[in-house]
């Protein structure tokens, strides 16, 4: 706790070694974050610098009520979830260049190529991502969450600045949600 | 149909996958770009807590209404009413004894 205070401290003071040791400390865990909500490695990776440059802009502000990690996690799932939304209003106007049939515009609009990926790949995140975006905002963050190493409800309770029930809760709604929507995908 | 069923086991595979994706790594350049990023912004001040800046607006209108009462008093006081002659001229207009309103 001291120490990180005193890192703390040298950030607040703009001490770049505090600013490397920070970046060190939890860029894998903040990429890590943004690829269980994005499903994309680029947009992970340029997301998670968003999430740095942010915590960096704010750090003056933050008062240390919450440990610094959750702070930043919870930066990296505020980031994560504005890109969620982004891409789907891009999603929107692509289907809008599509029924105007102005296919090129369309998948400009769209961006996000995943070129490292195969065309089989790319079509099971495509299907995984609809499929979570059927969830709310809240159980898409504590169902994430609870898949990733090291996260115990309490901890994803504190990022969410709600009970460790809540999250059971979210988690076993999410869990329910999703189940109902393969039931009706296997249906169609 | 066929089409269908396998679009129905890649969702199924895909949920699955989702439980057991694997981190990732940041790539070469991601640290020096963000370090890049990082040395061209700059940290926001710490700004005010919200009830400093409603005491700072409140004491500036009381400040302002202070003035105005203070410049309506003494710097420029409103001409005196000459109660005594206005009520004397009423008086004789409505033909009534100044000296009984006195009363």
């Amino acid at each position: 706790m001291t120490e990180e205070v005193e890192l703390l401290r040298r950030l607040k003071n703009g001490d770049q070694a505090a600013i490397n040791e920070l970046v060190k400390q939890y860029a894998n865990k903040v990429i890590n974050i943004c690829y269980r909500f994005l499903l994309n490695k680029e947009d992970a990776e340029d997301i998670s610098q968003e999430v740095f440059i942010e915590v960096f802009q704010s750090i003056r502000s933050f008062r240390g009520e919450a440990k610094l990690s959750t702070w930043i996690y919870r930066i990296a799932v505020t980031k994560s979830l504005d890109e969620i939304k982004k891409r789907n209003r891009k999603k929107r106007m692509t289907t809008l260049g599509k029924i105007l049939h102005i296919d090129d515009v369309a998948s400009w609009i769209s961006g996000g190529t995943m070129p490292d990926k195969t065309i089989q790949e790319k079509e099971k995140m495509k299907e995984l991502n609809q499929i979570l975006n059927s969830l709310p905002d809240n159980q898409r963050v504590a169902f994430t969450l609870s898949k990733l190493d090291g996260h115990t409800n309490s901890e994803i309770a504190t990022i969410m600045n709600t009970t460790t029930i809540a999250v059971e809760s979210l988690v076993y709604r999410a869990k329910k949600k999703l189940s109902s929507e393969i039931e009706f995908i296997l249906k169609k | 149909m066929q089409k269908n069923t396998n679009n129905n086991i890649t969702v199924m595979d895909a949920l699955k996958e989702f439980e057991s994706i694997e981190n990732i790594e940041p790539s070469d350049d991601w640290n020096r770009s963000l370090m890049e990023k990082l040395a061209s912004v700059k940290p926001h001040s710490a700004s005010l807590f919200p009830s400093t800046k409603i005491l700072v607006v409140l004491v500036f209108v009381i400040t302002i209404n202070i003035y105005f009462l203070l410049n309506a008093l003494f710097i420029h006081p409103g001409s005196s009413i000459h109660r005594n002659n206005d009520l004397k001229v009423i008086s004789r207009e409505l033909l009534i004894n100044p000296l009984s309103i006195k009363n």
